[in-house]
């Protein structure tokens, strides 16, 4: 599923994380970069060099904005000072979607700053889908929403993971952001096969992939973002492409982050990948 | 879950042995170890940020002292905002009313938790349009200006913005120090003002007329008033190079910050880059 209204139509391929370490040899050499994906939150600020940046990036890249703080799964109500700065980002991008997590993480005021799993409830269901309709109104661009990795599930959940994830993607009738790393991780935190994971998403709704690396501490998996992608997370991110179809891709590279050749060789395996 | 997270590493808490109760275990993971990733995983996230955003208040208190500072603060003002930038907005008021975590360093910490905040400031505060040579020279006795939101006057007893440099406290007896956090280029710096300039400076952001910020700043002044007209000019002539002031909300109108670049760029040798 190439192009659809989740991603606005567009044909995007094989992007990076733009990260600061980089800014220069980007500004500088101005690599082949399909699109980068920046994290809304680092550049909903008043002014100074990230805007600056930002801005030159703007001049010759296409930008997907993705976001952590949204918190559709929180039961407190969108919080409509940060929706009004991520509105002003998504007009200065132009991204053609957007993107956060399923997932809460603030309670009563407080943020964690962390991607909270949320039960697969009824309940849960209805709080999030409802909040996404509403960003989503109020942003005026398509949302996609990702799926987690994670460590704890309640003991309450009514369903599985990609139950839930498909259920709030059809009632919030929003895209989803397929994280491929993170289905692998969540099924040996949480022993289920990620094969039935993958083959029970909406293909209609794929808006975008996540391929990233993770860390493997034996008794659990985290999701790192520190190193090269693990083959049987290529091997998942393959047989998603053949289920689903070429998708935009992005390649997650948060900590330990090698030169941008590295990042960018990195990412470009996916071709090969999508084409097995 | 919130209050099991926030609750400090070291500390046994009753929310975090409810929620292992409602968290699916297994027998390779038992739920209170699926509880502890998040945990330490919030506690990680915060304090690194913590520490990247107060390194030299770190260097004063010391690494042991500055963890338990850092813990402790978290935990009594968990983040209200979206972004972790602004976690340390509440240090200064905290440490204020809690000196303990600072010993008997407690004046010089909290002078250098002022300029890190300034820091973070000045780094992503808003740049408004600059002011045309012309506005100054039409000026009248009604003239106003305001301070750019990224310039940050300071006035400290410590040097804190030397040892913040050196990343290490020196020896020092307390005295009257000046100090404007600002930004030039995007990058932050630092630069020592007298005390005559720093009472114009707290004028314009408190929204004052030029003409009284001056009349103010002279107040008890033995200077000449050619001396004090002569320092004026030189000192807003410079603060206009360095882009340290606009001419408020209502007169900027639909200027452009870049199309209205008042002076030539002036020489930044002379300024302490804030790293």
């Amino acid at each position: 599923m190439p192009a659809n209204q989740f991603n606005g139509f567009t044909q995007y391929n094989i992007g990076i994380g733009l990260r600061t370490a980089h800014y220069t040899q980007i500004l500088e050499q101005r690599p082949p970069v399909d699109w980068f994906e920046i994290i809304s939150e680092n550049y909903m600020i008043d002014g100074g060099r990230p805007l600056d940046i930002l801005d030159q990036i703007l001049a010759h890249y296409r930008v997907i904005q993705h976001g952590v703080s949204m918190y559709f799964g929180s039961t407190e109500p969108l919080n409509r000072a940060y929706l009004k700065r991520l509105k002003a980002l998504v007009r200065r991008t132009k991204t053609p979607w957007i993107s956060d997590h399923l997932c809460w993480g603030s309670a009563d005021g407080c943020y964690s700053h962390d991607l909270l799993p949320l039960p697969y409830t009824e309940e849960a269901i209805e709080i999030t889908a409802r909040k996404i309709r509403e960003a989503r109104d109020f942003l005026e661009v398509p949302i996609a929403v990702e799926n987690l990795s994670s460590y704890a599930e309640f003991k309450h959940s009514e369903m599985t993971e990609w139950e839930f994830l498909s259920e709030v993607a059809e009632r919030a009738d929003c895209g989803i952001l397929l994280d491929i790393n993170n289905i692998y991780v969540s099924s040996r935190n949480h022993g289920f096969d990620p094969l039935t994971y993958l083959n029970n998403i909406p293909v209609e709704r794929v808006a975008q992939f996540h391929i990233a690396g993770h860390s493997d501490y034996g008794q659990y998996i985290l999701d790192t973002h520190d190193h090269p992608v693990a083959d049987p997370v290529w091997q998942l991110y393959a047989a998603a492409v053949k289920r689903i179809g070429p998708t935009a891709t992005l390649l997650e590279w948060d900590d330990n982050i090698p030169s941008l050749d590295e990042v960018l060789a990195e990412a470009h395996k996916a071709k090969s990948y999508a084409i097995a | 879950m919130m209050q099991a997270l926030v609750a400090p590493l070291a500390v046994s808490d009753p929310a975090a042995k409810k929620l292992a109760h409602v968290i699916q275990g297994s027998r390779r993971l038992r739920a209170s170890m699926r509880l502890s990733i998040y945990k330490r995983s919030y506690w990680y996230r915060l304090l690194d940020s913590f520490r990247e955003d107060f390194p030299g208040l770190q260097a004063i208190v010391g690494e042991k002292a500055f963890m338990r500072l850092a813990q402790a603060y978290l935990a009594a003002t968990p983040s209200k905002s979206f972004t972790m930038r602004n976690l340390g907005e509440g240090l200064e008021r905290w440490l204020r009313a809690n000196p303990k975590y600072a010993g008997n360093k407690h004046c010089a910490a909290l002078d250098m938790v002022r300029l890190e905040w300034a820091d973070i400031e000045a780094f992503d505060g808003a740049g408004l349009p600059l002011p045309r040579e012309s506005d100054f020279l039409n000026a009248g006795p009604d003239f106003s200006l305001r301070l750019q939101p990224h310039v940050r006057p300071l006035r400290l007893s410590y040097p804190v913005d030397d040892w913040r440099i050196a990343r290490r406290m020196k020896r020092a007896n307390p005295k009257d120090i000046a100090v404007v956090v600002y930004r030039l280029d995007n990058s932050v710096y630092y630069r020592r003002v007298s005390m005559y300039e720093i009472r114009i400076l707290e004028s314009l952001q408190q929204g004052e007329k030029v003409a009284s910020a001056i009349s103010h700043a002279f107040q008890d002044c033995v200077f000449s008033p050619e001396k004090q007209a002569r320092l004026v000019g030189e000192s807003f002539s410079l603060w206009a190079q360095l882009g340290w002031l606009h001419l408020g909300d209502e007169r900027n109108g639909n200027r452009s910050s870049d199309s209205s670049v008042a002076f030539q760029q002036c020489d930044v040798g002379s300024h302490a880059p804030a790293f």
